[in-house]
């Protein structure tokens, strides 16, 4: 049941801005839900700001990508500013219907499944027209209504224009188009090429009544459509400039010596200099959309690392004369073929939902040698945060009987009977004992007391419970559902295998890379949050004070402990999100992570002290133990460690889904300190009921 | 011998001014009619939105104006922050000893229901839930107090008013007002202004640019998008008007968000750096 963590410490190394976007994105993703009103989840993409913008619009709106390779910015201050902005801009961008998402995002593609060719295939030039329109409708809005960010605003597209500046567009329709993006980042006084200068005002006219007030995207998309014909006109003029099409679309240099540059694919047009048949080839081609569209083609697949290097705040500039002409379109294309959040890099994108709050180490029972080996394990806990904030929600609509039945549960639990406090100097009545004391004090010469009232305050429950939830990802396996009718309607094709996935994944490729988006199942993980969220919900009623834990890792080095609520911790909209974040990742290392656990539940003061385990399996990971084949090991020393946490008082109770559990929790602990549950679904119930008998016969 | 002073601390307004207060509907129209009908009514709402300020105008309104017959009463409004260790005997009265002997002191409710006056209890669900039977005895046809330890049936004075005021996203289920309470009261909701009218507000409160007050306005708008996707309550007006109330003072205007906004709604560091984050943005 282990499984290495992926590792993406590279890709940290390599995209500076990426881990300043892990760094911030929750309070981004807070922020753009402040400015645009409703919830939305941030994902990285590598692409300078400007380039990002000729993307179209991703089908979920729900996700905004954010570009993160922005360059030339000083200080960190900058960087964030400028994240900020690309956060308004995503934030208050439009969405019109074949212009926004036309072209649908890349579905999750199943691990095992070889991933597809780039299709070459071109963009409509209306498309990219239409963002280029937008971020000038948006950063006019910014500049109308967010006084506080002009200045940034005006640093990310000055920083985009230095980034353009040397780059010199080959063809006056390149230029034209240059031209206008230039304007888009807030350059004014740019001349066209002299075969299409006369063009460029007219251009810039029309772009410019985008950046009034009352502009909407569909007025850019109205817009687009204008400038793109007046573009197509100019393709159609006879210029003394020779340019070929080709049946794809494509504008081409003239013929010459091939381009280290030249984009894979694409035939070039004109043979071997034959320029009359090249100029005849523009006389059929031109009037087809994509023939200017391929101003702005895609760009090669070596050239697509370039432009991501050097892609910031504007269009990405050709590096060098070796890279084919092309516009600030090229870098849409590398966005585009980027994997989006959840399909490709997962492990890292959520190892940005939790920061490191602290490392321990812990002593481990070998119980072979009879002896703890000290200080073996380190412990690395991590504070869990996460955006899903309509978690809370979601539980509730799955359980509506259920969450009542459990808060009903627990609202037995609370004792009824007030408690009489006496000798309190304010209260409901007068403390007739302490007053027949007063007043023979005073009769007698003596100091009398004047707290004379009885109090009375209601009697309070005083237990700590911690909740501790195995993690690994074994708990990514799918539960055994049927299908519902939207999975049997899908395209098999485009379909995950799902029955056997969480095997497979963690089988084969240590963590899954997203197990969320390739199965559409619920997962064991799945159910043991909502237990967890109805266990918090119910408790926050109880007033029982908890903490809900989760632990994972891969090696004795790298034991994680994920806190998803702290003892005292309010059940806030935070500690949904928490719940919600909470994913299978890595091993199963039990002992150290019931130490670590138990030394935070011994420092609460209640009487009552419990930690409740969950786990879906025996203890496991790649060092635990001399024999990794044997799981001897790892259950003798998380008995001993429950062990350890009895003798300080604190009461335990081990709850498995694993059917086969009793085998391994019997010689982990007493019987009545376990319980194993044959299905999955039960947990929810289970675990209320659990807690209320723990808690009503005093653990 | 003397015992301290019981809780709770009420608050007693004599009403000499007259408090500032923007109606943004009809609810002062309504008041009004409850009032002459002796309606006891319940302000819903959320934290900061005007519900204390619109009682203090309303009574002032209806004690304090020239050609009003209740002038002469010397504290129209006794107002009570109810908190969750209050009890009906808080309310009430107690005896307290003096010397040798004990004595009566009537609690704030027994005090405005002898004198005529109105009772706001702020948050009223924050109580221990032994006050609803004070409430409802006073809040029917009945109008009358039980005080028992005394024994005495306390008539409400005709002028007598409950006024009860409840966040209904601010309490946990356990505190919810329960339905037999609520119909007996007219209530009214109550919401953040719209920006043109918060903005007014602030500027009238705080003293602050009409620009800064608008842009305190817009901050307070986008910030409650925010309400319950990682903040507990939306920010009050109350809050923006405090942070205008900075910036008048000399402070920046960001620092002074920071601290009046910011600070003052989150312990949650994403939450309160999105918020200084908006702030920022909208500031000038």
């Amino acid at each position: 049941m282990s499984a290495p963590e992926v590792s993406a410490t590279s890709s940290i190394a390599l995209d500076p801005g990426r881990a300043r976007f892990d760094a911030a994105h929750r309070a981004l993703a807070l922020f753009a839900q402040a400015i645009g009103q409703r919830p939305v989840r941030l994902a990285p993409s590598p692409a300078g700001a400007a380039s990002a913008w000729l993307r179209p619009m991703p089908v979920d709106s729900a996700t905004l990508r954010i570009a993160t390779g922005m360059r030339g910015l000083g200080t960190a201050a900058d960087h964030r500013a400028a994240l900020r902005i690309a956060v308004m801009r995503e934030t208050l961008r439009g969405n019109v219907p074949g212009f926004s998402s036309a072209t649908a995002p890349p579905r999750p593609r199943h691990p095992l499944r070889p991933a597809p060719p780039t299709p070459n295939s071109p963009r409509r030039l209306e498309q990219r027209l239409f963002g280029l329109l937008e971020r000038m409708r948006v950063d006019a809005v910014i500049e109308r209504h967010y006084p506080g960010a002009h200045a940034d605003l005006a640093r990310v597209q000055a920083c985009g224009l230095a980034q353009r500046g040397a780059y010199r567009p080959r063809g006056a329709l390149a230029a034209l188009i240059d031209g206008l993006v230039r304007a888009s980042l807030g350059e004014v006084g740019r001349r066209g090429l002299a075969d299409g200068e006369d063009l460029l005002p007219p251009i810039l006219s029309l772009a410019d009544t985008v950046r009034r007030p009352g502009a909407s995207a569909q007025h850019c998309a109205d817009t687009a459509c204008r400038i793109a014909l007046l573009l197509k006109g100019f393709a159609t003029r006879p210029r003394p400039q020779r340019m070929t099409f080709t049946v794809t679309g494509a504008m081409h240099r003239e013929p010459g010596p091939q381009m280290p540059g030249d984009r894979p694919g694409l035939t070039r047009g004109g043979g071997q200099g034959d320029d009359d048949d090249n100029q005849a080839d523009v006389g059929r081609r031109n009037t087809t959309p994509d023939a200017a569209d391929e101003a702005a083609s895609p760009p090669t697949a070596s050239k697509a690392q370039a432009v991501s290097d050097s892609a910031a705040g504007g269009a990405a500039a050709p590096a060098s004369a070796s890279v084919s002409p092309a516009d600030a379109d090229d870098a849409a294309e590398v966005v585009e073929d980027e994997p989006l959040p959840g399909t490709g890099t997962p492990a890292r994108w959520r190892a940005g939902a939790r920061s490191t709050t602290g490392t321990f180490l812990y002593d481990e029972w070998h119980h072979l040698e009879r002896s703890y080996l000290r200080a073996w394990c380190r412990v690395h806990e991590h504070r869990l945060r996460g955006t899903d904030f309509d978690f809370a929600q979601d539980v509730r609509k799955r359980y509506p009987d259920l969450m009542r039945a459990i808060r009903h549960r627990f609202a037995q639990l609370r004792p009824m009977a007030p408690r009489r406090v006496r000798g309190v100097a304010s209260g409901d009545d007068l403390d007739l004992e302490g007053m027949v004391a007063a007043v023979i004090d005073r009769r007698s010469g003596s100091a009398s007391d004047d707290r004379l009232h009885v109090r009375r305050d209601p009697l309070e429950r005083d237990v700590a419970a911690a909740f501790l939830l195995d993690m690994s990802a074994s708990t990514s396996l799918a539960l055994p559902e049927a299908p519902t009718s939207a999975d049997r309607s899908r395209d098999d094709h485009d379909s995950p295998p799902v029955v056997d996935a969480g095997t497979l994944l963690y089988g084969v490729y240590g963590s899954p890379p997203d197990a969320g988006n390739l199965i559409r199942r619920r997962r064991v993980i799945d159910v043991a949050k909502d237990s967890l969220a109805l266990m918090a919900d119910g408790l926050a009623t109880l007033g029982d004070t908890h903490a809900i834990y989760g632990f994972s890792g891969s090696g004795r080095d790298n034991v994680e402990f994920h806190i998803a609520k702290e003892f005292g911790e309010p059940v806030r909209r935070a500690v949904w999100a928490a719940l919600a974040a909470i994913e299978p990742r890595g091993s199963t290392r039990m002992g150290p992570a019931i130490r670590h656990a138990a030394a935070k539940l011994a420092r609460q003061p209640s009487p009552l002290r419990l930690l409740i385990l969950v786990s879906d399996g025996y203890p496991q990971d790649t060092d635990y133990g001399p024999d990794r084949n044997s799981e001897e090991y790892g259950i003798q020393d998380t008995a001993q460690a429950l062990r350890e946490a009895e003798r300080a008082g604190i009461a335990t109770f081990c709850v498995t889904i694993d059917p086969g559990g009793h085998d391994y929790l019997r010689r982990m602990c007493s019987p009545e300190r376990y319980r194993v549950i044959d299905d999955v679904a039960a947990l929810p119930a289970a675990l209320g009921e659990i807690y209320a008998g723990l808690t009503s016969r005093g653990g | 011998m003397n015992t301290t002073s019981p809780s709770p601390q009420p608050r007693y307004s004599s009403l000499s001014d007259q408090p500032w207060y923007l109606p943004l509907g009809d609810e002062v129209e309504v008041f009004e009619a409850a009032y002459q009908a002796r309606l006891p009514v319940l302000l819903k709402g959320p934290t900061g939105c005007g519900k204390t300020r619109f009682v203090e105008y309303m009574a002032w309104r209806l004690f304090r104006q020239a050609d009003t017959p209740r002038r002469a009463l010397d504290v129209p409004l006794v107002t009570v922050a109810c908190h969750e260790d209050l009890t009906a005997t808080d309310l009430v009265g107690r005896y307290l000893l003096s010397n040798d002997a004990t004595v009566w002191r009537d609690g704030p409710l027994t005090g405005a229901v002898r004198s005529g006056a109105i009772c706001y209890l702020d948050e009223v669900v924050e109580a221990r839930k032994d006050t609803t039977v004070v409430i409802h005895a006073l809040t029917d046809h009945r109008r009358v107090l039980p005080i028992d330890k005394t024994g005495e049936l306390l008539d409400a004075h005709p002028d007598f008013l409950l006024v009860v005021s409840y966040n209904p996203g601010y309490q946990s289920a356990l505190k919810d007002m329960k339905p037999s309470t609520r119909q007996r009261f007219v209530a009214l909701d109550f919401d953040y202004p719209p920006p043109a009218q918060e903005a007014a507000i602030i500027a009238h409160e705080s003293g602050a640019e009409p620009a800064i007050a608008q842009a305190l306005a817009a901050i307070g708008l986008k910030v409650r998008h925010l309400h319950e996707h990682g903040l507990d309550d939306g920010v009050g007006t109350r809050a923006l008007v405090h942070a205008g109330k900075l910036i008048r003072g000399g402070i920046d205007s960001r620092r002074a968000c920071d601290v009046a906004i910011a600070r003052a709604l989150t312990e949650d560091a994403d939450v309160r750096r999105a918020i200084t984050d908006v702030c920022d943005v909208l500031l000038p």
